[in-house]
């Protein structure tokens, strides 16, 4: 039911259920907790540090250590949050679903499945990674953005190995 | 219908922009780890031509080129480049290009924070340099801003300080983003203890960085208050203390010493078991070492101030723990003898320089053991035998370690042989200058000629003379090595993916040269 797309690949077919998804994110080595420790390890240095020297009446290394402190958990924050995003595509006989979020969907698109179009750009150099759509009614909506050149075309495979399975299994006229 | 499509042109892609903006606007780490090289090759020219300002003035005793204003600045302006403009943006463009490869990573955590921290740099190297022509001249109170001196500097001191906050961003920016990219975009399968020890050093350095930046940021803000606020944090006159400058600074300024070396351990790690044909002996014990050198670098702060007066314990304590740092350091010494111990060695250039590191950097260790012993320091406090230390342990030390590394990675990012046979010449002839240059100065130290000052005794002129000499031939040498560069850019032989026979690691199972885009897909690491 559940096709993991992601630095590691894990598949599994749906087709029973007539319905088939591909879960798409990136590669992620520690958790948002273990990064809060990491955050709080470099805090107690920068700030006993800082402390210690407000207390001596040097107080201006204070508002650097804090300035610092809160710059690093920002940028924590921020790396896990985009590396943890998902993105899950539904491939049903009648609808593609595109639901983008973390632990629940933040943003959802349903396209009609027999109006819309799979479009894949191959990179045009090598500086490039391409890029893939699902086109609909004039609008073209991105996915796989996490992706690299690589990955990229392997979804494109993917999904249009997934179009193409429903389409002879509905038997709908191309 | 549902239909697929695929196309070759597409105005949606991301492309970088062309020419100069592809520079500007880039995210890409390989960019950007090749634009922190380049900059800091250019700023070891600069701040090479300054030290040879320096070695000319002190090539017969007397005044004779420059004026001792002038003399002052380039000291201190060399110490700044050198350390901010060379070894520090060479090592983060080192970790540009490699961690990620290193780690099975696509790009760094933070691609445009990356961008940022490069691009800092220039515009903060030239407000620093544009101070040298200003009427009151650029700084000369040394690289380490004591007060009171440093208060009496001209109107070039506001934009120093102004220059020194932007380089600490940089700094800081570069090292968050080395920390995030470690610890958040490993390939599955690479554990702590499985990372390279470049990565390691790396890792460590990073948080040394952290830690100690706001340390500097806040002493130099307090010198700036002090100056222009009517503060008195430091002036003794408004019942401050100017020794405490002195303490502050360098509870900064000793791990930043190791900020300048660490890295360095990193790639003679890497060097020494790819020439030796066997792997790194201990590595654990290579990456508990660096973490305690790491560690002791924080409370060895004041043998940098022996002489400014302390209590008899402080003096004991600050005695051995300085000396605590040869066995880690020992240690790693070991280890990499033991790597090449029965090794199948063979003494390509990027190996010769690894292995001149080792015995020059030991020297330098080893003159720095006799400066932790305080009655010792007490009489070699601010003489040339100081310079010849730190000069053995960041020119054959540091600067060595980023030639092993250019010429180890070279072809892995030209995808050119460099040419062995300048690369050979370019070590020998180096290496006899560099030692003509730096070991006199031990012996003048020793005899008492004291540093920052442009005129010396009659008695020293010999050694000068020599150690002169050395400075104009190391200087030249180095336009070997750019011109090794230049040669191995513009072609040569192909090199093949892996590069060198011993080599091991994932950066060397990517093509070579490496794509602009690696590990889109993460590698499984087993």
């Amino acid at each position: 039911m559940l096709s993991v797309f992601a630095k590691r690949q894990q598949l599994s077919d749906g087709s029973e259920q007539g319905v088939s998804q591909v879960l798409v994110q990136a590669n992620l080595s520690m958790s948002w907790h273990a990064n809060l420790v990491l955050a709080g390890c470099i805090a107690v240095v920068c700030f006993g540090i800082a402390i210690t020297l407000a207390f001596m009446g040097f107080w201006m290394v204070l508002p650097f250590a804090g300035l610092e402190v809160i710059f690093v958990t920002c940028c924590l924050y921020w790396t896990v949050k985009r590396l943890s995003r998902k993105e899950i595509i539904t491939v049903k006989d009648q609808e593609i679903m595109l639901e983008w979020g973390y632990n629940q969907p933040d943003e959802r698109i349903s396209l009609p499945r027999h109006w819309s179009k799979l479009v894949y750009n191959a990179p045009a150099s090598i500086f490039d990674v391409g890029s893939l759509f699902l086109q609909s009614h004039g609008k073209r909506h991105l996915i796989g953005e996490s992706l690299g050149r690589e990955e990229k075309k392997e979804l494109y495979e993917v999904l249009k190995g997934l179009l193409a399975n429903k389409e002879s299994n509905t038997g709908a006229a191309g | 219908m549902s239909t697929a499509e695929a196309h070759h042109d597409d105005h949606d892609h991301h492309g970088p922009a062309p020419g100069f903006k592809r520079w500007l606007y880039t995210t890409n780490h390989k960019d950007i780890g090749t634009m922190y090289l380049l900059f800091s090759l250019i700023m070891f020219f600069v701040g090479g031509a300054m030290a040879l300002v320096i070695r000319a003035e002190l090539w017969t005793p007397g005044l004779q080129i420059v004026d001792p204003m002038f003399f002052n600045s380039m000291t201190t302006m060399h110490a700044i480049v050198m350390i901010f403009g060379v070894v520090m943006p060479a090592f983060v463009g080192l970790a540009n290009w490699m961690i990620p490869m290193m780690l099975g990573a696509p790009d760094m955590a933070l691609p445009r924070l990356n961008n940022w921290s490069f691009w800092i740099m220039p515009f903060a190297f030239t407000v620093m340099l544009s101070t040298l022509f200003m009427d009151s001249g650029g700084p000369a109170g040394g690289w380490t801003m004591y007060p009171p001196l440093t208060l009496q500097m001209g109107d070039s001191f506001a934009f120093v300080v102004f220059a020194i906050h932007f380089l600490g961003i940089s700094s800081v920016m570069g090292s968050i983003n080395i920390v995030a990219t470690i610890f958040n975009m490993r390939a599955p399968g690479m554990t702590m203890m499985k990372m390279p020890l470049f990565v390691w050093t790396w890792l460590i350095t990073a948080y040394l960085l952290i830690a100690t930046i706001p340390v500097f940021a806040g002493a130099v803000t307090m010198l700036l208050t002090d100056r222009y606020f009517g503060t008195s944090f430091f002036s003794a006159a408004g019942g401050g203390d100017p020794v405490m400058y002195q303490h502050i600074f360098w509870f900064f300024g000793h791990p930043e010493v190791y900020i300048l070396i660490l890295p360095a351990f990193g790639i003679i790690s890497s060097i020494i078991p790819t020439f030796a044909r066997k792997p790194l002996f201990g590595y654990d014990s290579m990456v508990y070492a660096t973490a305690s050198i790491a560690f002791l670098s924080f409370i060895v702060w004041a043998h940098h101030m022996f002489t400014t007066g302390m209590p008899l314990a402080a003096e004991l304590f600050f005695m051995f723990s300085t000396m605590m740092i040869s066995v880690p350091t020992g240690v790693k010494v070991f280890n990499w003898v033991a790597t090449m111990w029965r090794g199948s060695m063979t003494f390509e250039t990027p190996m010769l320089f690894a292995v001149g590191f080792v015995v020059m950097f030991t020297i330098g260790g080893l003159s720095g053991l006799m400066l932790a012993i305080t009655p010792a320091d007490i009489q070699y406090h601010d003489t040339y035998f100081v310079v010849a230390h730190f000069h053995y342990v960041l020119v054959p030390g540091a600067i060595f370690s980023l030639m092993a590394a250019t010429y180890y990675w070279m072809p892995k990012w030209t995808g050119n042989m460099y040419d062995e046979k300048l690369g050979k010449i370019h070590f020998w002839v180096s290496t006899i200058f560099v030692n003509l240059l730096f070991f006199p100065m031990h012996f003048v130290g020793l005899a008492g000629m004291p540093r920052r000052i442009p005129d010396y005794s009659l008695q020293f002129a010999d050694w000068n003379a020599i150690a002169s000499i050395g400075a104009f031939g190391f200087g030249f040498a180095q336009l070997i090595f750019v011109w090794v560069i230049i040669k191995c850019y513009r072609g040569g032989e192909k090199a093949t993916d892996q590069v060198w026979e011993g080599a091991d690691g994932l950066e060397w199972t990517v093509a070579s040269p490496a794509p602009y885009h690696t590990f889109e897909t993460a590698p499984e690491i087993k």
